[in-house]
């Protein structure tokens, strides 16, 4: 068993800060990441509404967390898996592929997850031509038809990066707006092969081998469209990455972590930071303030209980 | 020697590469954004289109950076 003052799951913007300011502050520090360091924010197009930043792509984003991360002295564990978990108030102990550890305070900052398309075949066509990631699959498709679907800056950020490689985007909207930041949506609007269709819901993605056509229909028409495509990327939100700890910690009706003030769960020296907390707004720099909070509460936590 | 299917903004393959690279294990590259021929080859061979694809001497792949997968495969003891 190694024996840590605090394990912080997850090592995307919450669980990072979390790392570093848990490291700086002299706690024995590990931080556990099942993906990649960075997180989402590893596979984002490009980060523009983030302080000290005009505009990063998200690989460069994450590869300066990373190189914060070395640097702070926090262990650092990367596609690492955790296996079991013990949380109670009293231990935690946090069995991962790597090793078993125990720690005084735990963050979990595990994020959350793309949401999958809600169609019969999504698994079966999954990476093959249903893609959740541009930039990680998007290159496959130059000068090809691919279609985007959903309507927050994600969304919209997929679009214009797929709108250089392939040669159409039909870009799909259940609602009968964008909902991402106004700029954004300029360029979007206003990209030649960018094609708009609001209040249109895919009800059907259909292929043999590989996805050949997407199905929507009009939300108030009820009317059905067809579009070819040789791609469909989904960005219709996320869900949080609760499976592990849902019989342990308290979760909102939506699986979202549920603290109080200091950040901290229904377990004492148990604190969630970032995406997977129950919040109104789910930003890389909210969650990098989650992850800063976490770590000076869980510093106090164990301090309290050193001298208790 | 392993092929390994990506491209340069894959963050999974750059990982990917990088644990091979630490391991000392060598690997052949097919960037599948270089042509069509590679694009087809990895669907011919992983019947996807995802990437990374790490394909064996013996025709055994793995889809993703699966590191226990990779490990049997390469030979890489955990």
């Amino acid at each position: 068993m190694i024996e840590k003052d605090i394990f912080i799951i997850g090592a995307g913007p919450a669980g990072s800060t979390a790392a570093i300011y848990a490291a700086r502050a002299g706690l024995s520090t590990v931080v556990n990441e099942n993906g990649l360091i960075g997180g989402q924010t590893a596979n984002s197009v490009m980060i523009e509404n983030y302080l000290g930043f005009m505009q990063i792509s998200g690989r460069s984003f994450a590869e300066r967390i990373e190189e914060q991360l070395k640097v702070s002295g926090a262990l650092i564990q990367e596609f690492n898996n955790i296996l079991e978990l013990k949380l109670s108030d009293k231990e935690k102990i946090i069995e991962t592929t790597s090793g078993c550890f125990s720690a005084k305070a735990v963050v979990i900052a595990s994020g959350s997850s793309p949401r999958k398309l809600p169609v019969e075949s999504e698994k079966r066509l999954s990476g093959r031509g249903i893609h959740y990631c541009s930039l990680c699959d998007g290159s496959l498709y130059k000068g090809k038809i691919v279609a985007v679907t959903g309507s927050g800056n994600a969304a919209l950020e997929e679009a214009l990066y797929l709108s250089e490689i392939a040669s159409e985007v039909i870009m799909l909207c259940r609602s009968e707006v964008f909902h991402g930041e106004r700029g954004l949506t300029r360029r979007v609007e206003s990209c030649g092969n960018i094609t708009l269709h609001f209040n249109e819901n895919i009800v059907a993605a259909e292929g043999n081998r590989f996805l050949e056509y997407i199905e929507t229909e009009n939300a108030h028409s009820g009317k059905r469209f067809r579009y070819n495509v040789d791609a469909l990327f989904v960005c219709i939100g996320s869900d949080p990455a609760t499976e592990q700890f849902k019989d342990i910690i308290n979760l909102d009706e939506r699986g979202y972590i549920i603290t109080d003030e200091r950040l901290m769960t229904n377990v004492k020296g148990v604190f969630a930071a970032g995406d997977v907390r129950s919040k109104k707004w789910r930003q890389i720099i909210t969650a990098a303030a989650d992850g800063a909070i976490a770590a000076l509460e869980a510093e106090t936590f164990i301090k309290e209980n050193l001298y208790a | 020697m392993l092929k390994i299917f990506s491209s340069d903004s894959c963050g999974y393959c750059r990982k990917l590469k990088a644990y091979l690279d630490e391991k000392r294990v060598r690997y052949d590259v097919i960037d599948v954004n270089e042509s069509e021929e590679n694009y087809r080859k990895l669907i011919d061979i992983s019947g996807q289109t995802g990437i990374p694809v790490t394909v064996a001497d013996d025709g055994n792949f793995v889809i993703g950076f699966d590191i226990d997968k990779i490990n049997d495969m390469a030979g890489i003891a955990n």
